[in-house]
């Protein structure tokens, strides 16, 4: 089942870069994995999106947090992977390596939960996004709704392994604050 | 908008806003009379070795703001807001803080810089204007700590660097609170003792510190 088409799609704003936005869904129980993700490594997937494993996610200020630095270089020319949309993806992981950031945080052949992302996006750009999509359930397009399904969803452990999170950290800050500093300060290390 | 919330040597903050919530921007200016290329390079380095020791610093269990975003480009770092005011400001606050409460926060932070110390990091500039404290009303029994202002930061196991950051403490508390200073700073020490492993030979040092300084006679 997808989504209907003419529907609005969660929109992130940045209080540092106005003239863009982020529009957001997500996608429970994900059934078509494996091609969306031979299409995005091919390079045949329109329009371009960002399409993260939401299971990696501890919140959506993640996900604002990694847009931003994204938008950063984006407008300093500094951008390390090829697209805004791949730089999204790799800024999530507070970690230098290209490589295993997208490998970990991007869609894997076993993705459950997809989160799909797009700046700037217009809503048949979205309409377009939600049709690649092929679910069991409906396509969550509110913030609450898809903060609450990550709420329910996400390996605690798991995310503050992948970024080697320690407990002394977890005792001075959640894991969101520990993860937020990871990226912000990715570039300083 | 932004507001200009204060200007040191080295950097103007801003009060902003950044994903969503109130928060600091740090910005490093720079210095005409230092050489343009000298002048980036140092900038830069600076604000990375600040990223650097307040990721470090939470790693080791000591409170920071949380960082927000760095923009090296523009010498910017974002950070927190923290709601509440400096340790500076609340100790000379004269009703705010009974005896308990100020030896109970003092204790804390002896823990804290302990804790940085041990990890080998040294803050550079332990005063307690670079201590901000949230939560402080009633009794007190909530206040939180924070360390911030990096910005002098570096990292070495050396116990006279570490005597010097005690040093700086001492001196910040005899000179900005001259009544109960060397209670206070008593206090802190005691709890750094307590805390930390290897405060012996750091201990020592502070002696060795002290008598140097100026206006100390370094003769006999």
């Amino acid at each position: 089942m997808t989504g209907s088409a003419h529907q609005m799609s969660m929109m992130m704003t940045f209080d540092a870069f106005p003239e863009h936005t982020l529009s957001i869904f997500l996608v429970p129980q994900l059934v078509n994995a494996r091609e969306l993700r031979q299409s995005l490594m091919s390079g045949t997937l329109e329009p371009e999106a960002a399409l993260i494993d939401a299971g990696t996610l501890a919140h959506l200020l993640i996900v604002k947090a990694a847009a931003g630095l994204a938008l950063q270089h984006h407008a300093h020319g500094t951008l390390r992977t090829k697209t805004l949309h791949s730089e999204l993806v790799y800024s999530l992981s507070g970690s230098k390596h290209i490589g295993s950031s997208l490998g970990t945080f991007g869609i894997k052949d076993d993705t459950a939960c997809l989160l799909v992302a797009k700046f700037d996006a217009s809503d048949e750009d979205m309409d377009a996004l939600r049709n690649l999509v092929v679910s069991n359930e409906c396509v969550l397009e509110e913030e609450e709704d898809i903060n609450a399904y990550i709420d329910m969803c996400r390996d605690e452990k798991a995310i503050a392994k992948a970024y080697k999170i320690v407990d002394q950290e977890l005792q001075i800050g959640s894991l969101v604050d520990a993860i937020v500093c990871r990226i912000a300060a990715r570039d300083c290390l | 908008m932004s507001n200009l919330v204060s200007q040191g040597a080295e950097a103007r903050v801003w009060e902003v806003r950044e994903l969503n919530m109130p928060a600091i921007r740090k910005h490093r200016f720079s210095k005409s009379y230092r050489l343009a290329e000298l002048d980036q390079q140092l900038t830069v380095t600076r604000l990375r070795q600040e990223v650097r020791s307040l990721l470090r610093a939470r790693k080791l269990g000591v409170k920071t703001p949380t960082l927000y975003r760095v923009d090296l480009a523009n010498s910017n770092i974002i950070m927190e807001k923290i709601h509440g005011m400096t340790l500076k400001q609340a100790l000379l606050q004269d009703a705010l803080l009974d005896m308990a409460a100020k030896r109970r926060i003092l204790k804390s932070l002896g823990s804290m810089v302990a804790k940085l110390h041990d990890g080998d990091i040294i803050h550079g500039d332990l005063t307690t204007s670079n201590v901000m404290m949230s939560g402080a009303s009633g009794d007190n029994k909530h206040a939180t700590l924070y360390l911030i202002d990096f910005g002098l930061s570096q990292f070495s196991a050396l116990s006279e660097d570490k005597a010097v950051d005690l040093y700086v403490m001492e001196r910040s508390f005899n000179s900005a609170h001259p009544i109960d200073g060397e209670e206070l700073f008593a206090e802190f020490m005691t709890s750094y003792r307590r805390s930390s492993r290897a405060w012996c030979s750091t201990l020592n040092k502070l002696a060795e510190v002290r008598m140097r300084g100026r206006k100390r006679s370094m003769v006999g």
